[in-house]
């Protein structure tokens, strides 16, 4: 009796095999776990920055792609009309494009535009004009191509960022693009009764009053009104200077050129612009920013009349080339150094004070390369995982992709100061630019 | 010897009762802690199990989450891009109707005057709701060069609609110097040449979902003229 009670115990006990054994067990069976649970969560992480990394060149990629079809847009009045045969005989192409008329001196024209590096007078860029000229085509739009350590035509240097590693510089090796075209959102429909022209009686324009009509924005305010006023029809368009009373503008005789007079627009459907305001500059350039904890990354900036405004982080490289139709009917794509030098384009605005960078205007469709990051350094990363195909890099020609640190790079991360233990993609798209008339 | 053989009898059936007793006792009492630390464990593996079953389970669902996220984010994009296209299509197809001479059918409106737009185009041009545009009736349907394709069906892109087109005359074109005479390109023959007359049309559309729309517009030139409504 006394026995019999704790052999029951003893049976259902563990001998030192068993515990070893199921020890043993136990372990195994923990380590298959915990190896299965630190790869999930490495593949999971690397999903997390694929997920991200499309997410954003998508987002990049849209985003230039709209201001991009926009390039060089005008009102109606740069349709070109009439089109003469080239000389293959297949192809017609406009003879001229047209351009606004200014009358107001090239440093007043200038200053109403940002991120001009084409200055009057400099290089081969013609003096200033002194008497009423068309808009030339070297403020339509200017690509800059960098190295590492130089650019092509010139350094840009939009908001003043150089080249460097450091946060808040620009990304070294990487292109900047400028691009103009007229607001299609804004201006005022001259319909007589909320906007309208008094002429002087003498065949020009006295004012002209500019009210807000259905879907038209807001009058400017005398504290964002830039000075300049755009007239626009379909067939022509002028810029002058025009002082402010109340909703009252007249064209103003101390800035435009002595003996302007602006004539009355066509009764084919006219318009005003705020000119300043309207006509927007956009510079995309990549900026070095910090992930403030030890790392820089890539910031792609949107750069609208001179305000910086940051659209998507992790972007590394950013190139473009250009499709040009030559007077042939040859379209090539060329790099901006080769845009910038051509001055035989195949139209050009009517009387042109110049045809340097006449082919800016003459831009058809441009290519965007754009190479995304992960943004956070992946130390697991194999080499394998690591290695990426980026456009002109020249160890990529048979698309074989090649390690960061590859010295065939045109650029390589570590000149920029990124990391290369991250996952890395190329995202690119052919724009059309519509606003060019062939 | 009955007696004591009964007794005898009782007695093993006592122990018997004693042993059951004591073997009812021993899961009550005694041996208890031992068979608790059995049980804890089988537990102990089993909550092991599902902490890990847990955090793979949360891993899962969050990758899970936004690659369904990701799916409809591309989902939206492509409908977006379905949209873009047609609108587009829609405005290369009206041009190359107005290019050849064909444009007879297009619902067409006289703009060139600011003063005097019908209401109907400056709702299609300025509401942000398809729908609205539709309902203005200003717009024609855009069904292919031919007038005929249908993209609402699957083989021709399921849209959520045909796009709408709307054509408004601006005026005849000139030289760049605003003169009064019909244009005088370079390239022609001096002033006085065929009249080229200014076309804007505008192209809304949607996706295949619905909640994508798309509006472009382009100004296009040619020597052949429609008939336009007078507003």
């Amino acid at each position: 009796m006394t026995n019999s009670l704790p052999r029951p115990g003893c049976q259902a006990g563990l001998t030192l095999i068993e515990l070893m054994v199921a020890m043993l067990l136990g372990l195994l069976i923990s380590a298959g776990i915990v190896s299965l649970f630190i790869s999930t969560s490495s593949a999971n992480r690397v999903q997390t920055q694929l997920a991200t990394l499309q997410e954003e060149g998508r987002y990049a990629i849209t985003r230039l792609s709209g201001d991009l079809r926009m390039a060089n847009g005008f009102y109606c009045n740069n349709e070109g009309g009439e089109a003469g045969a080239l000389s293959n005989g297949v192809l017609k192409l406009d003879k001229y494009l047209r351009a606004p008329k200014v009358y107001v001196p090239g440093a007043t024209l200038s200053a109403a535009l940002s991120d001009v590096t084409t200055v009057w007078g400099t290089g081969a860029y013609p003096a200033a004009p002194q008497a009423a000229y068309a808009m030339p085509a070297f403020f339509s739009m200017r690509g800059y191509d960098c190295t590492t350590s130089t650019c092509t035509p010139v350094d840009p240097k939009p908001n003043s960022t150089t080249m460097a590693k450091t946060a808040n510089s620009r990304v070294p090796g990487t292109s900047v693009l400028t691009l103009r075209y007229l607001d299609p959102a804004s201006g005022w429909a001259i319909n007589g009764t909320t906007t309208s022209v008094t002429n002087n009686g003498s065949g020009g324009v006295a004012s002209l009053t500019i009210g807000q009509g259905t879907g038209e924005p807001a009058v400017p305010t005398a504290a964002n009104y830039g000075g300049l006023l755009m007239l626009a029809d379909c067939n022509s368009a002028q810029i002058f200077a025009a002082t402010m009373s109340g909703s009252t503008f007249t064209p103003d005789g101390t800035v435009n050129f002595t003996g302007t007079t602006i004539n009355p627009p066509s009764n084919f459907a006219p318009k005003v612009f705020d000119f300043k305001n309207n006509f927007v500059t956009v510079t995309y350039y990549l900026k070095v920013v910090s992930d403030n904890n030890g790392h820089t990354t890539g910031a792609l900036i949107r750069r609208v009349n001179g305000t910086d405004s940051e659209l998507v982080r992790g972007i590394e490289r950013l190139d473009f080339r250009y499709g040009v139709m030559d007077a042939n009917g040859n379209t090539r794509y060329l790099t901006a150094a080769q845009v910038d030098g051509t001055t035989s384009c195949p139209a050009t605005e009517p009387n042109p004070l110049s045809s340097v960078g006449c082919l800016w205007r003459s831009v058809q469709s441009v290519e965007v390369h754009v190479l995304m990051d992960g943004q956070v350094p992946l130390y697991t990363l194999t080499a394998n995982d690591m290695a990426y195909v980026y456009w002109g890099d020249t160890g990529d020609t048979a698309a074989v992709a090649s390690a960061p640190s590859d010295s065939s790079r045109k650029v390589m991360p570590s000149q920029q100061g990124f990391v290369d233990q991250m996952l890395r993609r190329e995202f690119t798209a052919l724009i059309s630019v519509r606003n060019y008339n062939p | 010897m009955t007696v004591g053989a009964s007794l005898h009898r009782t007695r093993v059936a006592d122990g018997a009762q004693v042993r059951t007793g004591a073997h009812v006792g021993a899961g009550l009492g005694i041996p208890r802690p031992h068979f608790t630390r059995r049980g804890r464990q089988q537990g102990v593996v089993l909550i092991v199990a599902l902490i890990f079953l847990l955090l793979l389970t949360i891993m899962a669902i969050s990758a899970t989450g936004r690659s369904l996220l990701q799916e409809r984010i591309v989902g939206g994009l492509a409908s977006a891009q379905a949209a873009e296209w047609m609108a587009e299509t829609a405005i290369r197809g009206t041009e190359w109707r107005l290019y050849n001479n064909t444009g007879a059918g297009l619902a067409c409106y006289d703009s060139s005057q600011p003063g005097n737009i019908n209401s109907k185009v400056t709702t299609f041009r300025t509401s942000t709701d398809y729908t609205i545009a539709k309902n203005s009736g200003a717009g024609t349907v855009y069904q292919g060069a031919g007038g005929s394709t249908d993209y609402t069906q699957a083989a021709n892109g399921g849209l959520a609609a045909n796009a709408l087109v709307l054509l408004e005359y601006l005026g005849t074109d000139r030289a760049p110097d605003a003169s009064s005479s019909h244009a005088a390109e370079s390239g022609s023959s001096g002033a006085g040449t065929t009249p080229y007359y200014i076309y804007r049309v505008t192209a809304r559309a949607l996706g295949t979902n619905p909640n994508t729309v798309r509006t472009l517009e382009t100004t296009f030139v040619t020597p052949s003229q429609v008939s336009c409504v007078a507003s």
